[in-house]
Formats: structure tokens, sequence, C-alpha cells
């Protein structure tokens, strides 16, 4: 059995081209369609479309044909996926899973399809782009302490009536925000299974909303925004700036609020804070209840940390959770990260989750902290005056061995403690790469094998951390 | 074992297949040619151990029937050259012998042999395709590119030719790393994508000397996974191919050029060769200067002097130097047959392409060398 | 001295795949790649280390891995891409594997182009997230040391899998220079490997490119790879105490 032309235009392809290439413009290509005449292939951007047309679609047209015994083929590209993205996942009727379809301009499409505008509130027609809620992200899995408390309990009374409109959280990165926002949706898709419960992040609402008046549907919209049960807007901060979304988003947010829709916006500083928003904005953005989330304390961060350690069936140590949270405090993003790591390097290495272990699988990540800066003036100068040398003997090239090997040590110090390159290093000495790696070797070599070297070593090496 | 044959029948036959085997040989009974007899004719066989020829000949008359045996190929070819061409030839073994008897006329020799057991038995090959075309098709095809051949290359894939086929052309390759050559030949294939193999250099020469010019018999070409099997009546020429990949040779075939240089080819030639005379031995380097209808070609040599000469030609391309390597011209030069012969530049670090007048069918890629 | 010029093939090179991936010290940053591949548990990962150390290699090879599974991978490596700008970006949560490689790069633009990719980066990460779609990053740097100024695009890239890449000891890379000049149609041998390790103590993809150097020198000239040859070519320098 013969394979299919376009596997056959691949197969020559990556003998042709080099593999980065090949890699980078070639394999997103997706074949989407082929008869004897055409053959379609979708790009998953402009971007890549551009350059695969610029550079690859006059081969690819040569190949195609000749592969196709002399049968010209015509070639179309296309901004598009197989896949559709589930931001524009529309929930009309009609669109089967798995169908492969094209979403180049899925914005008309959709419209199309939708051409009455979605002012019935009985059976709401979610056709504008908003994100799914994360499974994790419920109040179940939420860990309460007091940097976080007051926010907490808002969320939950949030959930349960509208008393706190808007409610506003604010607080740096990685600290929750998102996780009690979209544990309020939860919540009320439980509770409220008919409320059409839309979170999005702002910069969606701002992309969308810059299509909508491309495609000049800006009052389906409106009309769409302010027709919500609940919207769940995240990182309002980066409204900062855009004027014409600031503007529909205050004429959105004071219909909803005047309709007694909860509005539940997240961000990374309080209202007022928020420079490049029109005054009128931050004021109606604080007019609810404000509340902030700030860096939880030791011990919430510890029980975070055994709570997502036995997500994976994982029991951690309260002395191996102290030792991360001790290190690993400004945000609880970057916490789980170091967990993530750490149950990885346990799993993949077979080894328990000792104290030991921990430091040694996070060394890099706790590094910042413990490693001090070192620089080559600083280490030729203390080799020169532990060995009683001039710095310019040290620099020179006098070959004597009362001034070679201290030279060689101090070559070593910087290729040890510094994050020089070798060429760097060889120029502070006014010697080239080879000698630095020469002289790394030998003083390596005598450090195993003659004790005075070592000693002198070790010496220097505590000195210059000290 | 016993076979009476002409010397003419005889001799260039055994010609073809001693010229196989190599000089200095580990294995002795490589430098033997296998003899076998049969009602059907005479066969021999000689191989190299990557390359085997074999072929049949009539005989007068076999009396005591079929045998098989080996002996010195090179001795036996000597012996039948050395003889009166008008003669007979009888080779004679007894049974359990482990000599042969070669009488012609008053002439009688005696040659040891080794057991025909014990010589490399010929492969057997999974064919994955077939195709013929005429001796003559082949024979033109392989003397425009074998020239470009690389010679003990550390790269030795490109000790050989490249054979392409696609459904609907034959590609013959050939480049030493310098200069390329390539023979296009349309045709038509059933296969659903292209086929390379890699002919040794050897392969290829001797495949040349079997082929006649004049002959439009066709020759059949079978290609297994490691082999290549060329075969015409009475006689089999079977080859390993080179594993390995021979690299992108389109990739280097100059694009469209507009600088194109049109200069009948022979005058051409005498020019080059007079210029060569002093160039530098070792590097043959000459210069091309180009100007509106004019090409000045020099070259200099540091010990002896140095040689000019000016052509009018065709050309209205934009004026430039380059230099080449003078050997390499020649080389294309002489397996171009048309009057006239083009040059492609684009500038003087890219290859120029060398073409007859009248086709693209075949190519010639250059390499300029810097002066 | 006259010079006669090759023909400039292009070689095919091996890509650079999982089955040609030399792990060593980096077996568990590779086992948890396979696994965020797999969509086991984290979908992205941060890469870092020094040049040479096979940052590139992986990302290639996990988007050739995702190819042979019937998927779209995109792969976009910042540092040879010269006009790359943020749109590069748009789009890609409908694909099914992102690698973004040597991020590094952005943080050379100018601060208002810096603000748009971090934006752009940001925005993918939330997209990549929401569609389950696995995010593969390398940089020379940790996240936290990058120097970007958005603390939620830090703290996001923070989130997943994170892990340093360390070098390769000296006997894996002479085979792999040596498969490399191979792939070349030349023939590396052990004392001219050593040789080249030894005097020219670079990373990998230094040496790579000393052997795309020293193959064309040995087409131009005809010669095979010897320690003469690699000291003509190079330049070697000889300067010892």
């Amino acid at each position: 059995m013969t394979e299919p032309l376009w596997q056959r235009c691949l197969q020559h392809l990556e003998r042709e081209i080099a593999p980065q290439e090949f890699n980078t413009w070639i394999r997103p290509l997706h074949m989407q369609e082929i008869s004897k005449q055409h053959i379609v292939l979708l790009a998953p951007n402009r971007f890549v479309l551009d350059r695969v047309q610029q550079h690859f679609s006059a081969r690819l047209i040569e190949l195609l044909t000749q592969l196709n015994h002399n049968q010209k083929l015509q070639l179309q590209l296309q901004v598009g996926t197989r896949r559709k993205s589930a931001q524009a996942q529309p929930s009309t009727a009609g669109d089967r899973a798995g169908q492969k379809r094209n979403n180049i301009v899925s914005f008309g499409d959709k419209l199309a399809q939708n051409r009455e505008p979605p002012t019935n509130r009985a059976k709401p027609q979610r056709v504008w782009q908003q994100s799914p809620l994360n499974q994790k992200f419920t109040f179940q899995d939420f860990v309460a302490g007091n940097a976080n408390r007051l926010a907490y309990a808002a969320a939950q009374q949030a959930a349960e009536t509208c008393d706190f409109n808007p409610l506003f959280i604010y607080g740096g990165a990685g600290l929750g925000k998102t996780h009690l926002m979209q544990a309020v949706g939860h919540q009320l898709r439980q509770t409220r299974p008919q409320a059409n419960i839309v979170y999005l992040p702002t910069e969606r609402f701002v992309s969308d909303m810059v299509k909508a008046i491309q495609n000049r549907v800006i009052e389906d919209f409106k009309a769409y925004y302010r027709s919500v049960d609940v919207l769940l807007i995240d990182d309002i901060q980066f409204l900062a700036g855009k004027v014409r979304s600031q503007e529909e988003f205050f004429h959105t947010f004071n219909t909803l609020i005047e309709g007694h829709q909860q509005v539940i916006m997240t961000c990374d500083r309080a209202p007022r804070a928020l420079d490049g928003l029109e005054d009128r904005l931050k004021s109606r953005l604080g007019s609810g209840l404000t509340v902030t989330v700030d860096v939880p304390a030791r011990d919430t961060l510890v029980s975070i940390l055994q709570r997502k350690a036995a997500v994976s069936n994982v029991k951690l140590s309260d002395e191996v959770a102290e030792f991360i949270a001790n290190h690993i405090n400004s945000n609880i993003r970057e916490l789980e990260g170091a967990l993530h790591r750490l149950l990885a390097s346990a799993r993949f290495m077979h080894r328990e989750i000792s104290l030991d272990f921990s430091r040694e699988a996070l060394h890099d990540l706790l590094a910042p902290q413990i490693q001090p800066q070192y620089n080559i003036t600083e280490i030729q100068q203390q080799v020169a005056d532990y060995f009683k040398l001039s710095l310019e003997d040290l620099l020179s090239k006098r070959r004597q061995r009362v001034i070679v090997r201290p030279r060689q040590m101090a070559i070593s110090l910087c290729k040890d403690l510094t994050e020089q390159s070798l060429t760097e290093i060889g120029h502070a000495f006014n010697r080239d790469r080879s000698t630095v790696t020469h002289s790394y070797k030998t003083i390596h070599k005598l450090v195993g094998a003659d004790q005075s070297v070592q000693q002198d070593y070790q010496r220097l090496r505590t000195q210059l951390s000290g | 074992m016993y076979v009476d044959i002409s010397r003419k029948n005889l001799l260039p036959s055994l010609k073809m297949v001693t010229g196989i085997i190599e000089r200095r040989q580990t294995m002795p009974i490589l430098a033997n040619v296998l003899m076998r007899v049969e009602t059907t004719g005479l066969h021999l066989t000689a191989t190299d151990s990557e390359l085997e020829i074999a072929c049949t000949i009539p005989i007068e008359s076999s009396l005591e029937g079929d045998g098989t045996t080996t002996l010195s190929a090179q001795k036996l070819f000597d012996i039948c050259r050395s003889l009166g061409d008008e003669n007979s030839i009888q080779i004679h073994q007894e049974n359990e012998e482990n000599r042969v008897i070669i009488k012609s006329g008053r002439s009688r020799f005696s040659l040891s042999t080794l057991p025909a057991e014990d010589f490399p038995e010929s492969e057997t090959i999974d064919e994955i395709f077939s195709f013929a075309m005429p001796q003559q098709q082949l024979k033109a095809l392989f003397h425009k590119v074998q020239f470009a051949m690389a010679q003990q290359d550390v790269r030795y894939y490109l000790n050989g030719l490249l054979l392409e086929l696609s459904p609907t052309y034959r590609h013959f390759v050939t480049t030493d790393g310098h200069r390329l050559a390539l023979a296009n030949q349309e045709a038509h294939h059933e296969l659903d994508d292209l086929l390379q193999i890699i002919i040794p250099r050897k392969a290829v020469l001797e495949c040349n000397k079997i082929l006649d010019e004049n002959s439009e018999e066709p020759v059949q070409i079978h290609i297994a996974a490691g082999h290549i099997r060329f075969e015409l009546p009475n006689l089999v020429l079977t080859s390993k191919l080179i594993d390995g990949r021979f690299p992108d040779y389109q990739g280097v075939l100059p694009a469209q050029a507009d600088n194109i240089l049109e200069i009948p080819c022979a005058l051409f030639k005498q020019v080059l060769s007079r210029i060569a005379i002093l160039s530098n031995e070792k590097h043959k380097g000459v210069r091309l200067s180009l100007d509106h209808n004019q090409l000045n070609i020099s070259a200099q040599n540091p010990e002896h002097g140095e040689a000019e000469e000016e052509l009018d030609v065709s050309y209205d391309g934009e004026a430039f130097e380059v230099g080449f390597n003078v050997s390499y011209l020649l080389e294309a030069l002489s397996v171009i047959d048309t009057e006239m012969v083009r040059l492609h530049f684009t500038n003087s670090n890219n290859g120029c392409l060398i073409t007859p007048e009248d086709t693209m069918e075949i190519k010639y890629v250059v390499m300029p060398m810097r002066l | 001295m006259s010079a006669q010029l090759p023909l400039a093939f292009r070689w095919q090179v091996p890509s650079q795949s999982f089955s040609n991936y030399i792990a060593k010290s980096n077996q568990t940053v590779y086992q948890t790649l396979l696994q965020v591949l797999d969509k086991k548990e984290e979908l992205s990962m941060y890469l870092w280390g020094e040049s040479g150390t096979g940052k590139s290699h992986l990302l290639q090879a996990a988007s050739q891995y995702a190819s042979a599974r019937n998927q779209i991978p995109v792969y976009l490596p910042f540092s040879q891409l010269q006009h790359i700008s943020p749109d590069a970006l748009d789009g890609l949560e409908t694909v099914d594997l992102v690698c973004l490689d040597d991020i590094q790069q952005i943080t050379s633009s100018s601060p208002a182009m810096l603000l748009e990719w971090e934006q752009a980066l940001f925005g993918l990460f939330n997209r990549l997230h929401e569609n389950q779609v696995p995010l593969l990053i390398t940089a020379n740097t940790q996240v936290q040391s990058l120097g970007l100024n958005l603390e939620d695009l830090v703290s996001r890239l923070s989130w997943g899998y994170s892990f340093k890449l360390e070098p390769l000891p000296e006997n894996c890379k002479r085979i792999i220079l040596q498969k490399y000049a191979t792939s070349l149609g030349l023939s590396l041998p052990d004392k001219v490997a050593d040789y080249l390790l030894s005097h020219h103590p670079e990373n990998l993809k230094q040496l790579i490119i000393y052997l795309d150097k020293l193959n064309y020198a040995s087409l131009a000239k005809k010669r095979r790879l010897s320690i003469p040859f690699i000291r003509e070519v190079l330049n070697d320098r000889f300067s010892g105490e």
C-alpha cells in the first residue's frame, strides 16, 4: 500500500530542510483536505502562514506535483486548525465533538449562525468567547489562612447572596485570587444551574471587543455581556490604558450592577491604585466590597503543600513542607512549582522525600538566596594576597612556579565560583581559553594528589565565601 | 571437463571478466576465474567481492560434458592473448586433478586450479524494481557524468553515481564536492516515490566497458536492496550498492541566472588548454573576466610566467571576474557535443552552470576558486 | 593562496529526537517531560541551563514526538527567528503542543516591546491552560532572573515544572560529535574527537558549529578529519604553562 501523498511530501521535505526549520514551519501545518486538483493546508496563525507562503510554498507545489505523477495540484494555505479552541467553542447545536473545523473567521461564522441578538434571557446563547473554570479551583481545595480569611469569607458570601456587588479581590501574583473567584463560579453553577455564569480574563474581553468592532457586531457584543447573570472577570488591571474597552466595560458593569447581577473582579492592586483607568471607573470598581489576599503565613503554606501533595497520594512530612515554605514563600504558584518538581524528582529517581533529598532536588530554586556573588577581580586580589604576590605578578607572563601555581589556582577558582565563560576568564588573566582549561585541570588533579595544594585551595574557597 | 573454443570468442569475454579482478588479492581464490562448462556454453565468472561479472560463450564442442573449476584469470588471459588469432583452444581437466591442461596447436600449458566450491557464490538478489533501456543510451548517459565521480574520497558515497528514479524521470548524478554532473532522461516508471541508489565507481566504469555504443539492444537493470544487476544477452554484471546518503544535489543547482555566456565549445576548449599551460600546477586556477561580448582568460604561474587570451563572445550580462580549476572546465566541455556551450553565472561565489546550447537535460555545476 | 570552493550541500543532519537524546544527569527532566507530553499532571514546563545543554534538542524532540502521534506541534526558536513579534503567539491554543525555545531573547527588546511580549505570553499561558495544551519553554536562566516585569507571568511560568539542565559528561559529547560527523558523511576517529574536546572545551552547540566548519573545509580540500587538519582549520594556538 502506498502512503498518502502528503505524508510522502513531508518525508521528502524532512530530508531537504534543516530539522529546525522543518520543526518550526512544516510540522505546525495540518493537511485539511486533498483532492485531485487541490490541497488545503492549515497554519496555526498568520505568522507561520506568511513564512510558509514566502519560503516553502513553491517547493511544496513542486514536490506535490512531482509525487502526484506530474499532475499539478493547487495549494491553498489558510489560517486555521482541525481543533476548536475551548475559548472559541460555541455551545450552539450542530457542533459535533471531534468534527474537524476551520476557525479562520470564527467570528463571522458564529454570527452568521446567530443573526438575532441574544436578548432572550431564558435561553442564553453563549456565543461570545468565554473560558471554562479550572476544576481544581473550588472552595474545598482552597486553603484559608489569616492572610486571605476575609477574601475567603466574602467569596463564600458572594456565592450565596448578591450582597456584595461588585466584589473586588486584589493582591499579588499567585496568591489565589483566581481560585477564589472561580470557586464562586463552581458553587453558583450547582446552586443556580439555569444561570448564565461567565468567566473570562480581561484580555479576552478586550480582544473580543476589538474583533466585534472590526466585524461591526459591537451591538451584539454589548447585548451579550449585559445579559449575563454572573460575570467573573480576571486581572482587570489589563484594562489600563485601553480607553475604548474601559468605556464599554463601564457601561456593561453599570448595567449588571443595576440589574443586581453579580460581578466579581480580580486585580493585582487596589482600585484606586489602578493607573491608566478613568476615575469614574475606579470609583465604580471599588463601590462594592473590596478585599485583599496577602502572602500566606508559613503555616498556611505548609498546609497548602501538604494538601497538594496528598492529591498526588504523597504524604509530605512537616519537616520538608516547612523547609520548602521557608525558602519559597513569595507566592503560591512558585510554591506549587517547587512541589511539582520535588514530586517528579522523587518519583523518577525512586527516592523518599526526605529533607536532604528535598534540598538536593530543589537546590537551584533555593540557590539565589544562598549563593554569594563572586567577581574575577576580587578573586585575583585575594589569591595574590594569600600567596603574598603582587597583582601584577599574578597577571604577568612570568613562568616561575611560585607564580604559576597561584595563577592557576586563581583561574580555577574563577571557573568554579563565577559564571564567566572560559574566554572571559582567560581575558581577565591575559591568557587564552585553552590556558584556562589547562590550569583548571592541573589544579583539580593536584587537589586530589597534593595535600598542600588542597589546603590552599580549600582555604581560599572558604575565605572567598566568607 | 573438456571444452574446445575459438580464441576470438574467448578472448574478449576473458578480458572483460579479468578486468575487474584486483591486482593485489588477500584471498587467492578471488584472483581466479570460475569456469563452468555446460552444454549451453562456457560460463566465466569473476568477482572482487563487491562486483561480479558473469558471461556465457558459445562453444564448439564439449565432449566430456559438464565440469567446473577455477584458475588464475590473469594467467589464462595472458596465455590466450599470446596465441595466434585463428587458433582454437582446448581446455581439459581430468576428474579429481588440481590442474587444467590448455592446448592450442602445438602449445601446451598446465595451470593449477582451486576448487570451485571455494569460489564466492553469486548473490541472489531480491529485486525491488527493474527497467530496461537501449545499451547505447545508458552508455551515453554514463559517459556524460562519470568523469565527475569522486575517487577514493573520505566521503565514500561520492565515489559512485547516484541513479535517481522517479515516476517520470531518471537522473544520473555524480559529484566530487567541487563540481557536479547531472544527466536527465524522461522516462515512465511504475513508482510512487523516488528511488535513489548509489552505484560504486568501479561498477560504473566496468559497466561502461561492456555496453555497446552502437547497439539498440536493451540492457535490463534490476535493482535490489543492496545490489544492482545489469543484464545483457550472455553477460551479467552485479554490483553491491554504496550504502550511504547522497547529498541533496537539487539544492546546489544554481537558480536561473541572468548572466549567460555563449561560446563555441571547441574554441573554448582550445583556449583553455593553451592558458592552462601557465596555470599553477597544483591548483590549476584560471581567471575568466567577462565584459560585454568580451571574455578574457588568464592564468599565472609563480615560477614560469603568465598567459592571457581575449575572445569575442556573446555576452550581455554584468561585468565580473571569476576563477576556476581549469581541468574541471575542460572535463565538462569534453563531454558536451553541441557546437555552442552556455555558461550561466550568478556571482563569483556561486557555482557556474554549464549546459549544451540546446538542452537543459545535461547540467554541469563547477564551483569557482578564489584566486 | 588560492582556494577551491566546495558545493554548498545542505547536509541532512539528524533531527533532534528522543531516540538520540542522551539524558544522563537530566534523567528526571526527561521523564517529567514525557509525562507532560502525555498530559499526566502539570502541563507546563520551564527548562533552563547554559547553552549546549540540550534545551533545543528536547523541544524539537517533543515536537517530533507530537507529530508522530498525529498531533500538531508549534516550535518557535526565538534566537533563530529574526522578525518574530508577539503575534507569533496568536491562536496557538488551537494546536496540541507549544514549544518556545530561548525566550530570554524577548528581554533584549525595548521596554514597550517587552511589555507587549509579556502580555502576549501571559495571554497565551492562560489560553493554553484553559485548553489543556502542554507548554514547554526554555531560557538561559531561571524564571525569576529573566528580567520579566509582569509578576503574573513570572508566577505562572514557575507554576508547572521548572528544571535546570546539566551539561553532559565528556564521553557522551564524544559520541554525539561522532554521530553528527557520520551524518555529514565524515568519520571522526576517537583520537580526533578527543582532541577537539580537549582543545575546544566549549559547549556542544559550539562544537557542532566547528564540525560544520570542518566539514566544509574537508570538502573543499578533500581531506579527512585528522588532528593536523583540525589545527589548520580552527587555527589552534598552542600556549601552555
